[in-house]
């Protein structure tokens, strides 16, 4: 009963499909009409995927395919609509239309299949160029016979055979090609996954409705698998199915375009939002870094604050070393002496040794105050660094050592020098306190020392060479120390004030002071000062 | 020679350093007397013969430090170079002090002359000497 119900409904939609042919073909151009406008309106330029550029040529393919679909309404009139003459135009428009589609069917599928190996490139050109020479040679042929109705169904058989069939299957491929691109694949989209198959799907399907079933034809298979075969078998028109694939088509297409595009506004969403993201964040390191630089820059005020205090401390204390602590020294030391003098030789030789001592011991402390002093005086006495000759400089510290020159026959040799920024009477005892402990560490030979400067740079450097004693280079950073002596008293007077002065003079100048020696060859003291040129008024 | 003995008045507040500058004078060859007053209001009362210093000698000679309690050197010495009985005797001038400011300020308020008191004994000893055998010895003083 069921089985009969349903026969009888195939026969009436059949009846229904053949009576109503027209609006079959209206339908099924529409539908390939919908799969070509969908792709171009809904090309979205700001997406740079290459499917999407290639989905172009199935608008291409539907665009033509529907106008050739139309043409077949046109026809299917009835003969006896037309003239003649105008039924064999459309006829004939509507054939090289269907050609045109397939040769967009074609190279779409090629160029999906080739993902984007330009090497492949050829193969797309073969097959348009086999195309055009199928066109040519079916023309030729056409105009051979006239365009008889017998051409017709021949070339639109091998046209279907030819170039629907492979052309729908290769695009087939190429679409589930283009689903395992890694394109596709960093999508990772479950919408464009599905779309891509569903329409690669639907292109197997169309290969065989389009590209196998094909208008009866004296040759096989045509002559066995044809329109009326497949009717006879399905009930219903074989363009039915055709118009419902192509409907399936433009869903698919239209929810792969969608797809692509949710994607794209996602990616474009995604990047304002990181971008945004990424805004706040810097925000709030800048925001970080003012607070932090801030709290440095209270740090150094209350550091800068508390070094001017602590420096006022050291001048006070400078001062009282200077003056109270001078003071009563003063007292000790006087009156040791004048013990000494009244009394020596008077309150028997261990008397007179310890009265000794007491003398040394406090003319020793009143010289350490007085180098402390000194030494402190480098930066809470020094002047204003000005333009200033340093072989002027040079010349006074040897005025001021012209006893100790003399008295060791030393042999000053002092070369041109510069103009450099300094304070004029630190530059002098630099030179006094260096050359005089050239001529104080001496040895047996007679002294002789030479002064020179050469440019180096930014910088002047400075060295003081003497053929004096040496030092071995394990203290050549020693003697800078303040109160570090190498030698005894008895062998060299002294309290070792002098090379920490010198440093720190040097240093004040933003100089550096080193020594080279080797014991028993001489030492060369050598100083940097900056050059005056840049910093000269 | 001078045979008088010459006074000369020490004003100073330190004992150590008076008892150390008379005994650089009593090394000396000339014969003196030398009165030590501990501050500058007792100085200027032992000038001005005020009070129990009615009796005082008039020094020949002033060595005068400028850190003193209660009135301190600079003012004694503008007072007394403002005081006409008492501005022709020489005030020597001896600190601790090297001060310029106090070098210049002494010389402006009339000090005959200034000397910083040397560290060590010896040269401090050889001050003494020098101005003995300068003011003393070689200069004329004015006749009481």
């Amino acid at each position: 009963m069921q089985a009969l119900k349903d026969c009888a409904s195939m026969i009436s939609l059949s009846k229904l499909a053949h009576d109503h042919m027209l609006v079959v073909f209206f339908v099924y151009g529409l539908a390939f009409f919908l799969l070509g406008t969908a792709i171009l309106l809904k090309q979205d330029k700001r997406s740079s995927l290459k499917l999407r550029s290639l989905l172009l040529l199935l608008a291409g393919f539907g665009l033509l395919h529907g106008a050739s679909e139309w043409s077949d309404m046109f026809l299917a009139l009835g003969e006896t609509y037309w003239t003649p003459f105008l039924f064999r135009i459309i006829k004939t428009i509507g054939f090289y239309l269907g050609l045109g589609s397939f040769v967009f069917l074609l190279a779409f599928g090629l160029r999906s299949v080739a993902l984007d190996r330009s090497r492949f490139k050829w193969l797309e050109r073969a097959s348009v160029i086999v195309s055009l020479l199928f066109a040519a040679v079916v023309t030729v042929h056409g105009i051979r016979t006239g365009l008889s109705t017998q051409w017709y169904v021949t070339s639109g058989v091998l046209m279907r055979y030819l170039l629907a069939f492979p052309g729908s299957l290769i695009a087939a491929a190429g679409l589930f090609r283009q689903s395992q691109s890694r394109e596709i694949k960093e999508i990772n989209s479950s919408a464009i996954h599905r779309n891509i198959r569903g329409l690669a799907a639907v292109f197997v399907v169309y290969a065989l409705l389009a590209g196998v079933i094909v208008p009866q034809a004296p040759f096989p298979p045509a002559a066995f698998i044809n329109y009326s075969s497949f009717e006879n078998v399905f009930g219903l028109p074989v363009q039915i199915f055709r118009a419902a694939c192509s409907l399936l088509a433009a869903l698919f297409v239209s929810g792969l375009l969608n797809a692509f595009s949710a994607i794209t506004y996602g990616d474009l969403e995604k990047q304002v939002q990181e971008r945004t993201s990424d805004l706040a964040k810097a925000n709030e390191t800048l925001l970080r870094d003012i607070a932090a630089r801030k709290r440095v820059e209270q740090e150094l005020t209350s550091k800068a604050e508390e070094l001017a205090r602590s420096n006022a401390e050291l001048e006070l204390f400078a001062y009282v070393a200077s003056h109270d602590l001078q003071e009563p020294l003063r007292m000790v030391a006087s009156y040791t002496q004048l013990l000494a003098r009244r009394y020596k030789g008077k309150l028997g030789a261990e008397a007179d040794e310890f009265i000794g001592f007491a003398v040394d011991g406090a003319t020793r402390m009143q010289q350490l105050i007085q180098d402390l002093l000194s030494y402190s005086r480098v930066t809470s006495r020094g002047k204003a660094l000005n333009l200033t000759q340093s072989e002027t400089a040079c010349n006074s510290a040897l005025e001021n050592l012209r006893e100790s020159i003399k008295e060791s026959k030393a042999q000053v040799s002092v070369g041109p020098l510069p103009g450099i920024i300094a304070d004029a009477t630190q530059l002098t005892q630099l030179f006094q306190n260096l050359i005089g402990n050239a001529i104080k560490y001496r040895n047996e030979r007679r002294p002789e020392i030479s002064i020179s400067a050469r440019p180096n740079g930014s910088e002047w450097t400075f060295s003081i060479q003497d053929n004096g004693i040496g030092i071995e280079p394990k203290y050549s950073e020693r003697i800078f120390q303040m109160f570090q002596r190498l030698h005894t008293r008895k062998e060299y007077s002294g309290t070792g004030i002098g090379l920490a002065v010198c440093r720190k003079i040097v240093e004040r100048h933003g100089g550096r002071i080193w020594v080279e020696s080797q014991p028993g060859r001489g030492s060369t003291f050598i100083f940097t000062i900056p050059r005056a040129e840049r910093t000269e008024k | 020679m001078n045979s008088r003995t010459i006074e000369i008045l020490l004003v100073e507040d330190n004992p150590g350093d008076a008892r150390l500058t008379l005994e650089a004078f009593k090394e000396g060859k000339v014969s003196n007397n030398l009165t030590v007053m501990g501050d500058g209001v007792e100085a200027l009362a032992y000038l001005r013969r005020q009070g129990r210093y009615a009796n005082s000698a008039q020094p020949d000679l002033i060595l005068l430090d400028l850190n003193l309690p209660k009135k301190d050197g600079r003012e004694v010495l503008a007072e007394i170079k403002a005081d006409e009985h008492l501005m022709k005797i020489p005030v020597i001038v001896l600190t601790t002090s090297a001060a310029e400011e106090d070098i210049a300020r002494a010389y402006t308020r009339h000090a005959n002359c200034y000397i910083t008191k040397p560290v060590d004994l010896d040269q401090f000893l050889r001050v003494v000497q020098s101005i003995e055998s300068f003011w003393l010895t070689l200069v004329k003083l004015p006749s009481q």
